[in-house]
């Protein structure tokens, strides 16, 4: 074989090479092309969920802002019952003082008029 | 509560009708004593006990509608909790995406590479040859 017939079998072959070459980086461009848009979305949907991150951070803080304002309307109440039982205890110590008051005169009163009937008597 | 409320009232205020109808039957000095001993003061913590329920109703109610708020908001942390859930669930499948694309790049580069050297030296060969 001629020098030159195995100098253009090289270069055939370096063409062929050459080929191969480009479809691999072609199939490179491609991935990294398509790489990059799912980073991209990645980014996009990422940011979607930080400001939802951040919706609810404002939630949770309104809802323990609820939850402190009803507390204090709890205690509130817890106070205002205590003092409504108070009133009542008091209230129900008066009825019943009023009740034995009333109940002692009635006694004494029938004493009285025992005593009355039975000096009438004799 | 409002009904019982409502019916504690009735019945106070009952008391002081009948009290209010004996005013002018039994006016002696045991009925001042008694009264004033009893029943008066028994009367204003009546009005006071009334005053504390009625305030009782108002914070409980207040505090009910807080808590109903409260939990609105609760529900909403929820559901913005899910659609966080749900994006970053998006974000790691398209991350996962990419990664996989760029391992892609990454054999398909280096087997690229590999090349080079090759048609480096046939082109020298072929020069060679022919020259």
């Amino acid at each position: 074989m001629a020098s030159c017939e195995k100098g253009v079998i090289a270069a055939e072959q370096a063409v062929q090479h050459a080929g191969k070459a480009r479809e691999y980086a072609d199939e490179a461009y491609g991935s990294a092309e398509r790489s990059l848009q799912q980073a991209q979305s990645a980014d996009v949907m990422a940011d979607h969920a930080r400001e939802y991150a951040e919706e609810e951070e404002q939630a949770v803080e309104m809802m323990q802002n609820w939850v402190q304002q009803a507390q204090s309307a709890t205690d509130l109440a817890f106070s205002l019952r205590q003092a409504a039982d108070a009133a009542q205890e008091s209230g129900q110590r008066n009825a019943t003082g009023a009740c034995y008051d009333l109940n002692d005169r009635i006694q004494l009163l029938e004493e009285v008029n025992r005593a009355d009937l039975n000096s009438a008597y004799h | 509560m409002t009904d019982w409320f409502w019916s504690v009232v009735q019945r106070s205020n009952a008391l002081q009708d009948f009290r209010q109808s004996l005013r002018g039957l039994w006016n002696d000095s045991a009925a001042h004593e008694i009264n004033q001993h009893y029943l008066d003061p028994h009367r204003q913590d009546n009005v006071l006990m009334q005053q504390m329920l009625s305030q009782l109703i108002d914070a409980l109610t207040d505090a009910e509608g807080k808590l109903d708020a409260a939990e609105q908001e609760g529900m909403r942390a929820e559901r913005l909790s899910q659609q966080v859930k749900e994006y970053l669930g998006y974000a790691e499948h398209d991350r996962s995406e990419a990664d996989r694309d760029h391992g892609r790049f990454l054999t398909f580069n280096a087997e690229a590479q590999e090349e080079l050297p090759i048609i480096s030296d046939l082109i020298e060969t072929a020069k060679q040859y022919c020259s």
